[in-house]
């Protein structure tokens, strides 16, 4: 097998990475302002103007923050986009820092979907004082991104390994 | 070059074919489930309601039946369509390919499934059933601020594939005047 980790700076790609890490530091800020503004709305009315038969002002606001929590996991995730795509433009496509990140990331995005598919909906109906297994009911498409993010972090694990056997193998050369 | 230096490569040979036989066997069985839920009960629905009788007039209303509910599994069936791609991936990286075209295409092609599922989850399927059932005109959003970081995870991997396949791209060149 031949591998290079150092594809010796291919401009257009280099390039590409560029944008895409300019546009990432851009956008993902604007998630979280988009995740967070409505959720501060939110729980503002919960306090402040509840609706006629809305539950207790603590339970309420405690159900928009754990309704909230998935997105917020995943944004948080989100930042290390510009530490992978860093590495991108220095030519580093296969390197232990671009392939680590790139598994926090899954991991963050298969927290977030288990989060979201099983766990809020059970301490939700719980704050509201529903029954919690009629809650628990994912679909198939929440059941299929959960899959998908899993397969995005066996992708991260295999590009480390890979990164630490190239490694290895420059280290023995060395 | 000694076991130790090629384990974690053996390793992640492993269990990137161990995961392309799970990527499979979840892309099948998101579509039955998809089919068992959206599809199924529609149609079993619309024979007991008497519907659908033995002739052209209702096999078309079976037809309909059928068709107006598959618009709300296109989601899923275009998820299961991602991971058909990236069982394609995780198979190069099997077979120890690693910094392949094929690979990266596999991946900027199943995130770009994955952000199409969103895109059908978020509006066109909600819209289009509203307007096959004549319950509506204008668009249905079913948006939810989860699907918002969704899209920006699906587009991460979908930028990363870019990336990668530019990368194979350029490589495969330089291997060839070499």
């Amino acid at each position: 097998m031949t591998m290079t980790n150092a594809v010796q700076t291919p401009a257009p790609t280099n390039a590409i990475a560029h944008k895409a890490r300019v546009s990432a530091e851009i956008l993902i800020p604007l998630l979280f302002a988009a995740i967070t503004l409505p959720l501060i709305g939110q729980v503002y009315l919960a306090i402040f103007e509840p609706p006629p038969g809305a539950l207790p002002a603590l339970n309420a606001v405690l159900a928009h923050l754990i309704r909230g929590a998935p997105s917020l996991i995943i944004a948080f995730s989100m930042l290390g986009i510009a530490k992978v795509l860093r590495e991108y433009e220095q030519g580093r496509y296969v390197s232990l820092s671009a392939s680590a990140e790139m598994k926090r990331i899954g991991t963050g995005g298969l927290i977030a979907l288990i989060l979201n598919a099983l766990i809020a909906p059970a301490l939700i109906a719980a704050l509201r004082g529903e029954p919690i297994w009629p809650a628990l009911n994912p679909g198939p498409f929440d059941l299929s991104i959960m899959i998908f993010a899993s397969f995005t972090l066996t992708l991260g694990g295999v590009l480390e390994d890979a990164a630490k056997q190239l490694k290895a193998e420059n280290d023995q050369i060395v | 070059m000694t076991e130790a230096a090629t384990a974690p490569l053996d390793r992640a040979q492993k269990l990137a074919g161990g995961a392309a036989t799970v990527a499979v066997v979840g892309a099948i069985l998101i579509a039955i489930g998809a089919v068992a839920q959206n599809i199924v009960p529609p149609a079993v629905q619309a024979i007991r309601s008497a519907e659908v009788t033995m002739d052209i007039a209702g096999a078309l209303a079976l037809i309909r039946a059928i068709a107006v509910s598959a618009v709300l599994a296109v989601p899923s069936f275009l998820l299961a369509g991602a991971l058909l791609d990236l069982s394609k991936v995780l198979e190069e990286y099997g077979a120890g390919r690693f910094f392949t075209i094929k690979a990266s295409v596999g991946v900027r092609s199943a995130a770009e499934y994955a952000l199409w599922a969103l895109a059908f989850k978020v509006l066109i399927s909600p819209t289009l059933y509203s307007w096959i059932t004549q319950e509506g005109r204008g668009f249905i959003w079913h948006f939810e601020p989860f699907d918002l970081g969704l899209m920006a995870f699906a587009a991460f991997v979908a930028v990363l594939g870019r990336v990668l396949e530019a990368a194979a791209r350029i490589k495969e060149e330089n291997d060839e005047i070499v």
